[in-house]
């Protein structure tokens, strides 16, 4: 559970988006960065269904910029990092794939145990059964002597029930020990990160640190101070702002950063003060008091932070 | 039937409130709001000991590049302050220790309160709420004075015809209260920011939006 994963963790860049492969690196950002990210990963066959997604792992630029600043990831630029893949000696590629080959037969072999163990449990309870059912029998044949015929009857019946049941599992089951060990279809797989093969590239050939927008100093301001930040659109702002893991917390404000000096539409603040309401949260604005050519770098105007959350009055 | 169209095309008498207004003599807009918003909270939310003050804007008027981010903004900025006759705002968690000690809206001492009125489409920055807040506890302090020099009984609940238990937890809670304003655990500062729409003469309609100087969290959540 407490996976710790070899630092700095590397940020996929591909084609403008900052991409996460693994999933222990996810789970790992999340817990003890607060980086959720979204999961942007659907099915190759089933595209539109996008309820419940899978890896990769998209990160905002300032989700991505806080990790780097943070030393805790680095961005690698993807395509750059596969040339690698054609150096690789075909020695090398051949254990890799044989590596995978015997990863797969692994999880075959895993599968068929538990496979085999379902099926013996569930003959076990129809034996049961069925030894219930003829001490009944018996103990009704002792009362009447004239019944057994009858009762006895159904007990081969239930054999070929249980026989129709596993009738998929049946040919098998007299030579289990022997399929075994025999080599197997082995479960295919398709791993999601390269790294096994491919060395995790040299501080080097890390690209600078994301580009971020004007907002950044806030989103880091919120993120220092213990909130979950993901992406605002859904609401109508630029973040929404958890006080804890999403999956067990209702976000606490809608965010919105202007420059110090930017000019606010006080009907922007009705209406976010009033879609706040709405949906329960805060409306929280806010931004760096310094600007970006008053400071040496973005960390520099985190602390200079001023944020205002606003609620409708009641009257 | 000629007197009659004269009449008619007579310019219609001005509302209380444009006559508030011109009465009061303000000539600044920013005064105007704050005459509309001081009308609004008098009449309508039945506040009172409504007192007026202004925080100035920054007397040179040199643009330089090199802005103090705790420097005021150009213009000023007029602030208004009442007692509002119901409680507008508590923090949930304030809320919380008053349920589980008994304690209602009523109990409690009436808070002064402070407003910033604005009008739609007028400058508004970051900075002027953090000039806002920046000078709130100058302004809090000058109000008491106010309120003592005006005759301070007025203003407390009859704590005669209170029992002693309840007393002794409303004691309590107003211990509490001082020491949150230090952790800030019920929240920072607040005012409320009025917002008069005066776009084609306006309808009259006040919003008024509580605002928190920092993260505090919402009444509802």
């Amino acid at each position: 559970m407490d996976f710790q994963p070899d630092l700095p963790i590397p940020i996929s860049y591909v084609s403008g988006r900052y991409l996460l492969f693994s999933i222990d690196a996810v789970t790992y950002l999340r817990r003890e960065h607060h980086i959720c990210g979204v999961l942007i990963g659907t099915l190759p066959q089933i595209p539109q269904q996008n309820v419940f997604l899978g890896l990769p792992l998209q990160l905002m630029p300032e989700e991505a910029r806080l990790l780097v600043d943070k030393g805790v990831a680095c961005i690698v630029d993807e395509a750059k990092a596969h040339d690698g893949m054609n150096t690789l000696l075909e020695e090398d590629r051949r254990r890799y794939l044989r590596d995978l080959e015997s990863q797969g037969q692994h999880i075959s072999r895993i599968q068929l145990d538990r496979k085999e163990r379902n099926r013996e449990q569930t003959l076990k309870k129809l034996e049961e059964k069925k030894a219930k059912a003829k001490a009944k029998a018996s103990a009704a044949a002792a009362q009447t002597p004239t019944v057994p015929e009858v009762t006895s009857t159904p007990s081969p019946k239930n054999a070929a029930i249980v026989d129709l049941f596993n009738a998929e599992d049946r040919p098998s089951s007299p030579s289990t020990a022997s399929t075994s060990t025999l080599p197997q279809s082995a479960t295919v797989i398709t791993p999601a990160t390269s790294y096994p093969p491919l060395l995790t590239p040299p501080p080097s050939s890390h690209l600078p640190a994301p580009a971020v927008p004007p907002s950044y100093p806030l989103f880091a301001h919120l993120h220092s101070k213990g909130y979950f930040l993901s992406p605002g659109l859904r609401f109508g702002c630029q973040y929404t702002a958890y006080p804890g893991d999403p999956l067990r917390f209702h976000s606490h404000f809608l965010v919105v950063s202007y420059d110090w000096d930017q000019h606010i539409d006080l009907m922007d603040l009705v209406v976010g003060g009033r879609l706040g309401t709405g949906v329960k949260k805060g409306f929280l604005i806010g931004g760096a008091q310094k600007g970006i050519d008053e400071v040496d770098s973005e960390a520099d105007r985190v602390g200079t932070v001023r944020a205002f959350s606003l609620e409708w009055a009641g009257m | 039937m000629m007197t009659d169209i004269l009449e008619v095309t007579k310019q219609p008498e001005a509302s209380a409130i444009t006559e508030r207004i011109t009465e009061k003599g303000h000539e600044s807009p920013h005064l105007a709001t704050s005459a509309q918003v001081q009308h609004n909270l008098e009449h309508q939310h039945l506040w009172t000991s409504i007192i007026g003050d202004i925080i100035p804007g920054r007397s040179d008027d040199s643009n330089t590049l090199k802005k103090e981010p705790r420097q005021s903004p150009q213009e000023p900025i007029p602030l208004l302050s009442g007692y509002p006759p119901h409680r507008v705002y508590t923090h949930p968690d304030e809320q919380l220790y008053m349920l589980e000690n008994e304690i209602r809206d009523e109990d409690l001492k009436p808070e002064r309160i402070f407003v910033v009125p604005t009008t739609q489409g007028q400058p508004w920055t970051l900075r002027h709420m953090g000039a806002v807040f920046d000078r709130l506890p100058e302004f809090e302090q000058k109000a008491k004075e106010h309120d003592r020099s005006v005759g301070p009984t007025s203003m407390q609940p009859e704590a005669a015809n209170l029992n002693p238990e309840k007393a002794e937890k409303l004691a309590q809670y107003y211990d509490k209260k001082e020491k949150t304003r230090l952790t800030k655990e019920w929240g920072a500062q607040r005012f409320l920011l009025a917002m008069v729409d005066k776009g084609m003469g306006g309808d009259g309609t006040v919003a008024y939006y509580v605002v928190h100087e920092g993260e505090v969290k919402p009444r509802q959540n």
